[in-house]
């Protein structure tokens, strides 16, 4: 059961994660177009800059989990290994406890602020945007980060160190 | 709780979860939610970190960050660092150490279109510690000169940490990269001094003058003028006023991608590559930031900075014991 909903997060993980990469590409494409029709013809793209800032949220929140699930988030570990087998355990999973206490916190606060940009339809000044497309693709990103740290902690409560399909 | 005992606390707390290994952003996050809620109660810190961490994804300053780490990653993919190398190499193989020399250069040539001390030493280590072992430079100097040229990529640049600090404390990113670059410059030739004293105490510890093949030399000084006018387009490009430091990131990644696909050294698949290892470096950034954002909240709401300030001031300190304590 564990291994099947791992295999599906981490789909879903990698699936947002190039969407990430494309969002990535979009922004570098319309600084470039922005910068050289500003310098070159006069003429900027309008609402570059609440553009960009949309995709951006939605970028960083998407790629959270995929951070998570390469292990590439900075961590203090240089004390872990003086520690003795057991007390290295009860530290990796106070660790896990507090990621997913703070996670989840977060998760809460976003939900409830995703909620109200929906409800109330929010745009953008200039082009009119709605801001829950890229409120909603920030949930979503958050909330499988907070699946993949849920993960983690049952696998050490298990006793199992890496994903049972690590690749 | 009185103030003067939480801060302590909360720092304490933040050292005990950093010293068990935790995450660092969610370690930051968490011991600061810790102390808003002993000012502010639950509901108010909660609200307000939802509110930050919302605000601060959503900012277009914040794209600065993955397009110059997207311009670095192209470089490092199109195989700029081997170039660097070969290049200084032939320029300063006439003298002894000429391969110590060549990898602190060369480290902050790369550190110029890089921003990140961890990924040129990477890179260039990969590069330059098979020659140096290759020619009979002891360990200590090759991975010395490397482990210190590795950290000029922090002053020249674009330097990811200054975008950082730029960030959090609202600093021109434009200002603090023209900063750096003279002291990057006077730290590249002081370690390159290092090196002579070093070979100076043991001779042996560097071979006369390495051989190396002419043809390849050329090639490579060819191809490194594409870089350096790239560094020159991006960096003189804010320094005149052309560019705002987002949009001489957004122009440097295409001019990286644009030089590796010319060049023949950029797939497809490297290409994607590149994207998902900026995504996922600026996503861990992101966690730190946001991290550093509710501590730096939580600090201002606890008034740590009035009192620190207000503390210093009565230790009645010369301007250099203020910068010292400081430190």
């Amino acid at each position: 059961m564990l291994r099947m909903i791992e295999k599906l997060v981490r789909r879903a993980v990698i699936l947002l994660g190039w969407l990430a990469a494309l969002l990535l590409v979009a922004i570098m494409a319309l600084t470039f177009v922005d910068v050289i029709g500003r310098n070159f013809f006069g003429r900027s793209v309008l609402g570059t800059v609440e553009t960009i800032s949309l995709m951006m949220g939605a970028l960083v929140f998407s790629e959270l989990a995929i951070t998570e699930m390469h292990r590439r988030h900075i961590v203090a570990e240089t004390f872990q290994g003086i520690f003795p087998k057991p007390v290295r355990r009860v530290s990796v999973i106070v660790n896990s406890l507090l990621a997913v206490g703070v996670s989840w916190l977060l998760l809460e606060q976003l939900f409830v602020k995703t909620v109200n940009v929906f409800q109330e339809g929010e745009f953008t000044m200039i082009l009119k945007l709605p801001y829950w497309p890229a409120s909603i693709v920030m949930l979503v990103g958050l909330a499988l980060f907070f699946v993949m740290l849920v993960l983690r902690l049952i696998r050490e409560l298990m006793g199992h160190e890496e994903p049972v399909d690590a690749d | 709780m009185p103030i003067e005992t939480l801060v302590p606390l909360v720092f304490g707390l933040l050292f005990f979860v950093l010293f068990l290994g935790a995450n660092l952003g969610l370690a930051m996050s968490g011991t600061a939610l810790f102390g808003t809620t002993m000012i502010i109660g639950k509901d108010g810190a909660l609200a307000l970190a939802g509110l930050s961490v919302f605000e601060s994804a959503q900012s277009f300053s914040l794209s600065v960050i993955p397009l110059f780490v997207l311009m670095g990653s192209f470089a490092t993919r199109a195989g700029i660092s081997t170039d660097l190398f070969t290049a200084f190499n032939t320029w300063l193989k006439r003298r002894k150490g000429g391969l110590a020399h060549a990898s602190i250069a060369a480290c902050a040539a790369f550190g110029a279109v890089c921003g990140s001390s961890i990924a040129t030493v990477a890179t260039m280590g990969k590069v330059a510690l098979p020659q140096m072992a290759r020619y009979g430079y002891s360990d200590k100097l090759s991975t010395g000169a490397l482990a210190a040229g590795g950290t000029i990529g922090v002053l020249i640049p674009p330097s990811v940490i200054m975008l950082i600090y730029g960030i959090l404390t609202e600093t021109s990113i434009g200002d603090l990269f023209i900063a750096g670059i003279i002291p990057g410059i006077l730290l590249t030739l002081f370690f390159m001094i290092t090196v002579l004293v070093m070979i100076w105490i043991d001779p042996t510890s560097a071979p006369e003058v390495a051989d190396v093949d002419e043809a390849p030399q050329r090639a490579a000084i060819k191809q490194v003028w594409a870089t350096l006018a790239l560094f020159t387009t991006v960096i003189g490009g804010i320094y005149a006023g052309f560019f705002t430091p987002t949009e001489a990131a957004g122009f440097g990644a295409v001019g990286a991608l644009f030089l590796g696909v010319i060049m023949g050294r950029l797939s497809l698949s490297m290409i994607g590559e590149c994207l998902i290892d900026t995504v996922q470096t600026t996503s861990m950034i992101f966690l730190i930031l946001t991290g550093a954002i509710l501590f730096s909240g939580f600090l201002s709401l606890s008034g740590t900075p009035g009192l620190l300030g207000s503390w210093i001031v009565g230790l009645e300190l010369s301007p250099l014991g203020t910068i010292i304590v400081i430190v």
